[in-house]
């Protein structure tokens, strides 16, 4: 298969507008990525269907991954004049980077036999701009997996021919798989090695005795 | 790895090598060559498991209670008895290890395995001729639940749904992955993709399968079976993401990883090929009687624990 | 009227003695022990090795029990082979509810008794013990067949010391026992209720010992 440099390029003539970027993976397997813009994302797709050289004609995976909000302390040194004299004190400053929801597509070809290609496509943010162009009507493969998705991760995709939960009930109202989810807290004791379990258990203890810090 | 077993419960051996695959391709490991051999054996050995339990429930789903799935059974258990002496798990096998497998062959179970494999052909010879002549199964299954070509590669159907259509596509040939390579076998290919097509295709991927194992059996060579750079605990890859793929009994199994440098995997995905061959079984059964409904449906050789996850 | 004290004296010797209840009870119990119709029904894993049990090697037909039978209706017992999710729950109930007294249930596996391996898992009820009373609970993921055939002894060795009158009256024949149960519903964030108070309580713990596991 072409790089995945030379299928930028090509997609970047053929596709007036198109907005792509290569994210780089710094893992032995080397499978990079590429982002494609919302508004562009089902012509690209299209081209990368139809194009003889690549033929991507099967769409094997579609996931979600949740990238929450992240705080990042920067620390920096700032020069101050402090009681006459010049020192260095230590600032931190937190910068926010918004969150986003990401899917993820895998694609091979079956007449060709090459592949992986992958494409990304990212949300402005989790929580209410969360509509993502649908790549159904490209590949129908995608169709099971875009609901799993839209229940799980809480992704709507515009264009799909029949977005429902598929895995929860209809009037469930969380997304289970964001990384912010909170679970129905309803433990029960349980010996487990598991600190995180059991500290939801022994809210659930009928007299939960206070031991001394001394132990 | 335990849930691995739990995706498919069929075919614990072929889930946990799809997981392991991805981790080697995240973390950069080498499996030894001993390894590579035990991972085919057990993985055709599933397959056979899995095909041959695959026919009897969909005979049972047509009518044939008991007699065809009590054969498929009988032979299930030999093979799981193996799986037992190798893992001492029947089902959950839990064996597999980034990087190779858990411990080493028990004594005797090549032994075991050759028998078990050289009576394999004619437990099929007397299922095929049980099965594949009878005029109740043909009439039932020949030109039910037809699938066009085009219409499955696009609705990425794989595994032996796909074959049935006539693609030929199998990740054994196309990824070669583990030592796929150095075994000579065939793709069987069905021209018409109804559902007397996936059941030959599935019947011939035992012969196939079978082929594989009487080679990898008699090649097998001595060392070690886990590659020493692995580590068992404080396993952490460096961050990035992997994408690794075996062809399951079932179908395409991936396994979608990213690492953020933790013990734990940032996201980790399955792709089944139960649910995903799901899609198009609407398509599949417009046209046909509800009785047909369930017979389409055993043919896409679903199990439930990939798809209501 | 004979007291227990002559009763094994007289057994010793060679000769039984019985009371027309005993001998009626007794029978009772045996035929209803030794054809136990299980309901044809299985989750998930759990579920083959059910099938499994069912099969030549293990044939569970020795037990009175091959008879899988496809309606509630037709059933005595209810196997719960495999995973309970919660969307599946109601289900389950439902279909507990539909089965005619007397009945009886065996959790089969980890899952179904405490929701196992994917206990923490957003999707997956806690032990399906929540909602319905369970006679039998085999440990296991997956039990193998023979654990399932032990639990099916355990349940006939059950059934067979139940009495029908007295005040270890069986459940099925006290008209003030309740034989259905509430089918949760769907909520919002959970199962509507998350358990059924009157069936289950979480395990009483004497003491809060959970920071030495830690």
């Amino acid at each position: 298969m072409e790089t995945l440099e030379e299928i930028k390029a090509r997609i970047e003539a053929a596709v007036s507008g198109a907005q792509l970027e290569i994210l780089a993976n710094d893992s032995p397997s080397g499978q990079r990525s590429l982002l494609v813009d919302d508004n562009h994302a089902l012509t690209v797709a299209m081209f990368l269907r139809n194009d003889p050289g690549l033929q991507l004609d099967y769409c094997s995976n579609v996931t979600g991954v949740d990238w929450p909000d992240k705080v990042e302390k920067i620390k920096t040194k700032v020069k101050k004049v402090v009681d006459g004299a010049e020192q260095e004190v230590e600032e931190t400053i937190e910068k926010m980077t918004p969150g986003f929801l990401e899917a993820v597509y895998h694609l091979y070809s079956m007449s060709l036999k090459h592949g992986p290609a992958i494409l990304r496509l990212r949300t402005e943010n989790r929580t209410d701009k969360v509509h993502l162009p649908s790549l159904t009507p490209v590949w129908r493969g995608a169709e099971f997996q875009e609901r799993e998705i839209f229940d799980l991760y809480g992704i709507v995709f515009d264009g799909h021919p029949d977005l429902r939960r598929i895995l929860m009930w209809d009037g469930f109202k969380d997304h289970p798989m964001r990384k912010d989810y909170v679970e129905p807290d309803d433990y029960e004791y349980e010996p487990t090695p598991h600190a995180e379990v059991l500290e939801k258990a022994r809210a659930h203890l009928p007299q939960p005795q206070p031991k001394e810090a001394s132990a | 790895m335990p849930y691995t077993d739990r995706l498919d419960y069929f075919c614990s051996m072929t889930n946990n090598w799809a997981y392991a695959l991805s981790v080697e391709n995240l973390a950069g490991l080498q499996v030894p060559e001993r390894a590579e051999y035990i991972r085919v054996i057990t993985a055709e050995l599933t397959r056979l498991l899995n095909h041959t339990c695959l026919v009897g429930f969909l005979l049972q789903d047509m009518g044939a209670l008991g007699t065809p799935l009590m054969y498929a059974f009988r032979e299930r258990e030999k093979i799981l008895d193996l799986f037992e002496a190798l893992s001492g798990s029947r089902m959950m096998c839990n064996y597999m290890r980034f990087g190779g497998c858990r411990c080493d062959l028990p004594a005797g179970w090549l032994e075991q395995a050759k028998l078990v494999v050289a009576n394999y052909p004619r437990f099929l010879d007397e299922f095929e001729r049980l099965l594949s002549e009878n005029e109740i199964l043909i009439a039932r299954t020949q030109g039910v639940g037809v699938l066009p070509r085009e219409l499955a590669v696009n609705a990425s159907v794989t595994g032996p749904m796909l074959r049935a259509c006539g693609v030929n596509y199998d990740i054994r040939k196309v990824d070669n992955y583990g030592i796929y390579d150095r075994f000579e076998f065939r793709v069987p290919l069905g021209d018409h993709g109804d559902v007397f097509d996936r059941y030959m295709i599935r019947v011939l991927e035992m012969r196939e399968s079978l082929k594989i194992l009487n080679k990898a059996l008699a090649e097998i060579p001595d060392g070690p079976v886990i590659d020493p750079k692995a580590k068992l605990r404080g396993f952490r890859p460096k961050a990035g993401e992997a994408y690794g793929r075996i062809e399951a009994p079932k179908g395409e199994l991936g396994f979608y990883l990213i690492s953020d440098g933790g013990p734990n995997p940032y996201r980790y995905r399955v792709r089944p090929p139960s649910l995903i061959n799901l899609t198009i079984l609407e398509d599949m059964c417009l046209g046909h009687t509800v009785a047909d409904v369930v017979v389409i449906l055993g043919s896409v050789d679903i199990v439930l624990g990939e798809v209501d996850r | 009227m004979i007291d227990e004290g002559l009763k094994s004296e007289l057994s010793k010797q060679g000769i039984f003695t019985t009371t027309f209840n005993e001998l009626i009870e007794w029978g009772y119990n045996k035929g209803r022990a030794n054809s136990v119709w299980p309901l044809q029904f299985g989750l998930a894993c759990c579920a083959i090795e059910m099938i499994a049990a069912s099969m030549a090697r293990y044939d569970i037909a020795r037990f009175g029990s091959e008879v899988f039978r496809p309606s509630p209706r037709q059933a005595d017992l209810m196997i719960v082979a495999g995973t309970v999710t919660k969307k599946m729950a109601p289900q389950v109930v439902r279909l507990y509810n539909q089965m005619p007294e007397p009945k009886y249930v065996i959790a089969m596996g980890a899952c179904a008794i405490s929701g196992g391996p994917f206990k923490q898992g957003y999707n997956v009820l806690k032990g399906i013990d929540r909602y319905i009373p369970v006679d039998v609970h085999i440990p296991g993921c997956p039990p193998r067949p023979e654990a399932l055939l032990h639990a099916l002894m355990t349940l006939q060795k059950k059934i067979e010391e139940q009495h029908l009158t007295g005040p270890q009256q069986a459940r099925h024949l006290n008209p003030e026992a309740p034989s259905e149960f509430p089918v949760p519903e769907y909520g919002e964030h959970d199962l509507v209720p998350p358990k059924n108070e009157a069936v289950w309580q979480p395990p009483k713990q004497a003491k809060d010992d959970t920071q030495g596991n830690v």
